[in-house]
């Protein structure tokens, strides 16, 4: 055995002495200098052979598409770099879109350039071709099939309005008529169909019209997350809300749920009750207001110290009668969507605040969509070829679907996926699918509306999609996707191609009659209240039900909320932790009958007291980013109660993980960040926003003047903190994702972040006042990170930008620590460096990626300026106001966010900044900041105001 | 004091050499010169054709004439590099441009075989890049032509290269030339692809007219070109 080094050092001394190491040092030096005088290597330049008439190389071409969530479609506009996608925009004409983006929409491109995507057909694990798995389907077993009707072959297919879908199905029906088709939805639609046609006679989807309500109640329904109709009621709530007049009644909204969600912080009043007890709610409610409009109401429900809310709340639906309207959210159980129902009959809401129409989706509300039919079938070895195309059943249904288990009794399992995941571990066939980026196809908007699917970009891969899957399965002749919807819509497919999707097609509205007899067998069926520990399950606002987990996007963007990153966690109300013992970053276990889980806990502000509520989506067991992040509820759903289960202990373990959050401070500390006044205290006191937007005396420089000035204006009362802006310009930007680590060390990257600030102060029952404000880069006329910088590489334009010039900087971090906004984000490591070969195709051309150890912040999107301006001159035609819009503007369902040119006194922004409203954060300190913030205001119920 | 006999002499023998005198002087001066040189030899390098590539002749994949098509031909710029007015590039031709009219003349030369092989094989031409611009500069072409900037101000006498080299260093001393007075370097936008471009009149008073003409107003602020 050698002896080991008497000195122990790492490198022998005979190698590296002091003096030596000094001189590598000096010659390391002097090489890294040397580096600089290189040239830099020639690079090709390769034209086509034959262009496409449409491409010019060096400009952008945008394709009208169409993203889809729960099976609904939003209309989205591709951007293309030479055949690239770069970036998903709204389409302004789509229904469900209005030209606006969620979160889920921006990160799509991500999905797209996955480097976890699957790229080769496996045949029981080993590499094999379409081909094979073609003869595989060939004549014999299409035949075989045949003879038995089509027992045995049982489908699962995500849930989806496609009209071409319908047809596929509809065709592989009449051939095999046994054939087992199930839709797998793991958002809640199930339960408000059930309900419709519990009282209605017919499955139906409400269509709320929340501009045209004054009082709006949601029981449990998140109005601005992930619903596919989402983008379109937050423009709607906003419209509203931008409207409003001193002393003028807007639009009052009610929240009553669980944990805190986007639509409760927008809410003028929310009450947090259990998810199980807002049925109790609702009842409750719905007395109410049947007594007072005169109906034989139902018995009165226990409420206890709820009562005094619940009939404030009554009293103010049955005043604005006609204008008020209940939404019941899709988690809640059949039972409270049909009471939601009864209110909205009571308060004449139908034909005025909402409308039903049939489900674009097919078969909807029948038992395609129940699973246990399948289940049962698994279990009596009724299946022989189990077909999963595009789902994740494995992952994400309930541990006592036991869907691992089941699915093996069958003896062909054929897998179609983006991914090799937890449903593909053992299937014979695997089959990599197509990104909607690469696809024909067509969608459904939640309001009826056809759009279609086009491809940005051939597959990446050797992928199909579910439809070329399920028209081989038919036995249909090898027709390509376009083909296939050009025998689906004829001619009317270029023009529906150049729009995006076909006029005309919403779904006619219904007026159904409700039936009260469906609604008193609701009422016996509403869940009474307990005083139990009960689990809240919802779907992740970032990463829906762990589809998006695989995004590092998606993961770095902090929920909206709890401001969390990177995982999820166990979130109770203070009261509850208290009595548990329960801090912030405690490890507990939820625990229900010998089933539990382990993860951190957080002591959520605006939880309800008595549950414990966890985000699905995490603790995938695929996927190189996805894996290991969070923790997965399956254990604790069950079929039966998937959202809400009852008596579960929480138990802390002693064990401490911290919950990586981007924002630790939940208090302005009287800093009057966000200004939030009710309507009459500012009819009292017009000029209240002026206060706070003082131009302190200064010897710097006067503000610029020109023709062009380039300015934002934020309007709180708009913004309900759905944080897609955050995403929409990471997209744009090449911001870097740094991970869970380094977000831990406030090393996250993202230019726009909207801070979440509780009111102060905190009463210790009632629901905090929740605030949200977007903060980037306030480009301050007088900006303090100008004058500190030693190289200039912070410098101001003439038209009123904060410039940051990379190639610069030398990261003495002067800048971000002069900033009082805390804007400036600092490159430490070299995040770009490590992106795979396909994540570096999602990269936006127009902006450069930065290197370690370069500044960065945001730029007011510069580069859309610049283009915008040089495409005027270049037309010789002057810019106009909306020429110019940020990522973030563009990208808002809102409305909230406004860019233009402060000089041209005609344009959205200088009006913005003329408003009464309009103040500058920090306004004290003196920056005179160029983006400007409007007021909120709320219009609270004078009964519940204390 | 107690001087002894032994002062006189360590007085005689001076601690250093009488030419020492002469290097310190030498060292003095050198070390000043270089202090100073060194940083102008550095400064003067990287502006130099050897640190910027300038003056150098590129090979590329196709012997492609600019002589040939520029002057006996009188093919004007934009018949080839058409996205020029429109793009931030100016564009290099697909093959099937060049073979629009060599399908009919010189179909036999040898020198145009990678052309035909790019033509029926479908694979493109790898050009080799003449000019080239830092990562973090975005140039536009389209702007530059519709504010009256001549081919021939960034990238010379292209009608009379071979194998076309860079005429100038393209760095931000080059381009600040002209964007900070514009005047002395626009011509009439319709004279943007003449090579050997003289004024009609002298350049103060057509470059004046085509500045107030056109309203130009080059930025020079940091943004307008790094973003």
């Amino acid at each position: 055995m050698n002896e080991p080094s008497a000195t122990n050092d790492i490198v022998p001394a005979s190698l590296l002495t002091r003096r030596r190491f000094v001189e590598w040092l000096g010659v390391g030096i002097a090489a890294l200098g040397a580096n600089a005088c290189t040239k830099p290597p020639r690079d090709d330049i390769v034209p086509y052979v034959h262009r496409p008439p449409e491409v010019t190389p060096g400009v952008t071409l945008h394709y009208a598409t169409t993203a889809t969530r729960d099976g609904y479609g939003i209309g989205v506009l591709g951007t293309t770099h030479e055949g690239r996608p770069t970036k998903l925009e709204g389409h302004p004409a789509h229904p469900a879109s209005l030209g606006a983006t969620g979160m889920r929409e921006q990160a799509a491109l991500f999905g797209l350039y996955d480097p976890d995507r699957a790229r080769t057909v496996l045949a029981d694990g080993r590499p094999s071709t379409w081909d094979a798995f073609t003869v595989a389907l060939g004549d014999s077993t299409k035949a075989a099939w045949k003879q038995r009707r089509g027992a045995g072959l049982a489908l699962v297919l995500p849930p989806s309005g496609s009209p071409l879908r319908a047809s596929l199905v509809t065709r592989l029906r009449e051939q095999y008529p046994d054939i087992s088709v199930t839709y797998l939805s793991t958002s809640g639609a199930t339960q408000r169909w059930a309900a419709a046609r519990d009282v209605f006679g017919e499955a139906l989807d409400p269509q709320y019209r929340l501009g045209a309500a004054e009082v709006v109640v949601s029981l449990d329904a998140d109005l601005f997350g992930d619903h596919p109709m989402s983008l379109a009621w937050a423009r709607a709530f906003a419209e509203r809300r931008k409207s409003v007049r001193p002393g003028g009644l807007s639009q009052r909204l009610y929240a009553i749920e669980s944990a805190m969600t986007l639509t409760g912080a927008a809410a003028e009043h929310r009450l947090a009750v259990p998810a199980s007890a807002v049925g109790a709610v609702a009842a409750g409610l719905l007395h109410a207001v049947a007594a007072a409009t005169g109906h034989a109401g139902a018995a009165p429900i226990e409420l206890g110290a709820h009562r005094v809310f619940v009939e404030a709340m009554a009293r103010d639906l049955v005043r604005h009668q006609g204008r008020a309207l209940v939404v019941v959210g899709d988690r809640q159980p059949a039972a409270v969507h049909a009471l939601g129902y009864a209110l909205n009959t009571l308060l004449r809401s139908a034909g005025s605040t909402l409308d039903f129409t049939a489900p674009p989706l097919p078969d909807a509300g029948t038992d395609a969509y129940a699973l246990d039919g399948l289940l049962r079938a698994l279990d009596g070895d009724h299946v022989e070829t189990l077909m999963v195309l595009g789902p994740n059943p494995a992952y994400v249904l309930p541990a006592d679907a036991e869907w691992t288990r089941r699915a093996a009794r069958a003896r062909e399992r054929v897998h179609l996926s983006l991914h090799e995941n937890e449903t593909s571990d053992g299937a014979t066939w695997f089959l990599p699918a197509t990104h909607f980026l690469e696809h024909w196809g067509d969608a459904r908007a939640y309001d009826g509306m056809t759009s279609l699917v086009q491809p940005l970009v051939a597959p990446l891969y050797d992928g199909k999609s579910t439809d070329d899957v399920l028209a081989a399965l038919a036995g249909e002749p090898l027709q390509s996707g376009r083909e296939r919807l050009e025998r689906q819509y004829g001619t009317e497919l270029a023009e529906g191609l150049r729009h995006g999707l076909i006029a005309g097609t919403a779904s006619p509205s219904r007026t159904p009659e409700l039936d009260w007899n469906g609604v008193a067998r609701a009422l016996a069926g509403i869940e009474p209240v307990t005083d139990r520990l009960e689990l809240d399950v919802v779907l992740d606002a970032r990463v829906g039900d762990g589809d998006g987990a695989n995004d590092p996007w998606l993961q770095e963007l902090s929920e909206p909320l709890t401001k969390v990153v990177w995982g999820n966690a166990a979130l109770l109300g203070p009261r509850t932790a208290a009595k548990l013992d329960i801090r912030d970053d405690d490890v507990v276990i939820v625990e229900q009958g010998g089933r539990r889980m382990t993860l951190p806990a957080l002591v959520d502000p605006g939880h309800a007291e008595g549950a414990v509520t966890v985000w699905l989506g995490h603790g995938r067991r695929t996927g190189r980013v996805a894996s290991g992040v969070g923790v997965d509820a399956a254990p604790l759903r069950s079929l039966a109660a998937p959202w809400f289960v009852h008596d579960v202990t929480v138990k802390k373990t002693g064990a401490r993980e911290r919950v990586v959050r981007t924002q630790r401070e939940s208090r302005e500390h009287d800093r009057h960040l966000v200004l939030r006044k009710t309507v009459a205290e500012w009819a009292r006191e017009p000029s209240f926003a002026r206060e706070y937007d003082e131009d302190p005396v200064s010897i710097l420089p006067p503000r610029l003047a020109g023709d062009t000035q380039w300015a934002m204006a934020i309007d709180l009362s708009a913004c309900v903190g759905c944080s897609a802006c955050m995403l929409a310009c990471a997209v744009e930007n090449n911001v870097p994702v740094v991970g869970k680590a380094n977000v831990a060390l406030s090393r996250e990257m993202y230019w726009l972040r909207i801070d979440r600030y509780y009111a102060e102060p905190l009463g210790p029952s009632e629901s905090p006042k929740v605030s949200f404000q977007p903060m980037l880069c306030q480009h301050c006329e007088k900006a303090p990170c100008e004058y500190v910088c030693p190289v200039n590489a912070t410098v101001h334009s003439p038209d009123g930008l904060n410039e940051m010039v990379y190639n610069r900087c030398v990261g003495t971090r002067f800048c971000s620590n002069n900033c009082p906004y805390k804007v400036r984000r600092f490159n430490f490591f070299d995040y770009n460096q490590t992106l795979s070969e396909p994540e570096r195709m999602a990269k936006n051309p127009d902006v450069t990626v930065r290197a370690r150890g370069v500044m960065e912040k945001c730029t007011y999107c510069v580069q859309r300026i610049r283009r915008a301006e040089i495409d005027a001159e270049v037309a010789k035609r002057p810019l106009v106001d909306g020429d110019v819009t940020t990522a973030c503007e563009q990208a808002c369902p809102t409305g909230a966010i406004v860019f233009g040119n402060l000089a041209d006194h005609g344009s959205r922004v200088a009006r913005a900044h003329a408003d009464q409203r309009t103040y500058a954060a920090l306004g004290e300190v003196g920056t005179r900041p160029r983006t400007r913030y409007l007021a909120r205001i709320d219009d609270p119920n004078p009964e519940l105001e204390t | 004091m107690t001087d002894d006999d032994s002062a006189p002499k360590s007085a005689s023998r001076a601690p250093f050499p009488r030419w020492s005198n002469q290097a310190t002087k030498l060292g003095l001066w050198s070390g000043l010169a270089l202090l100073v040189g060194a940083p102008a030899f550095l400064m003067a390098w990287v502006r130099s054709p050897l640190a910027t590539g300038q003056y150098e002749r590129v090979d590329q994949p196709v012997q492609f004439d600019h002589r040939h098509h520029v002057r006996d031909d009188g093919i004007e710029c934009r018949y080839c590099h058409y996205d020029v007015a429109r793009s931030r590039t100016a564009g290099m031709p697909e093959t099937e441009l060049c073979m629009g009219c060599h399908a009919q003349v010189w179909t036999e030369s040898p020198l145009l075989e990678p052309v035909r092989r790019s033509f029926y094989e479908k694979t493109p031409i790898h050009w080799k890049r003449v000019n080239l611009l830092p990562d973090f500069v975005y140039f536009d072409h389209s702007i530059h032509i519709a504010k009256g900037v001549g081919c021939e101000s960034c990238h010379g006498r292209v009608d009379l290269m071979g194998n076309v080299y860079a005429a100038t260093t393209m760095q931000m001393g080059f381009c600040l030339d002209c964007h900070r007075d514009p005047k002395s370097y626009v011509r009439p936008p319709e004279d943007v692809t003449v090579m050997g471009y003289t004024p009609s009149e002298p350049q103060a008073v057509v470059g004046a007219r085509v500045v107030k003409s056109l309203s130009i107003a080059p930025p020079l602020h940091c943004s307008g070109c790094h973003r």
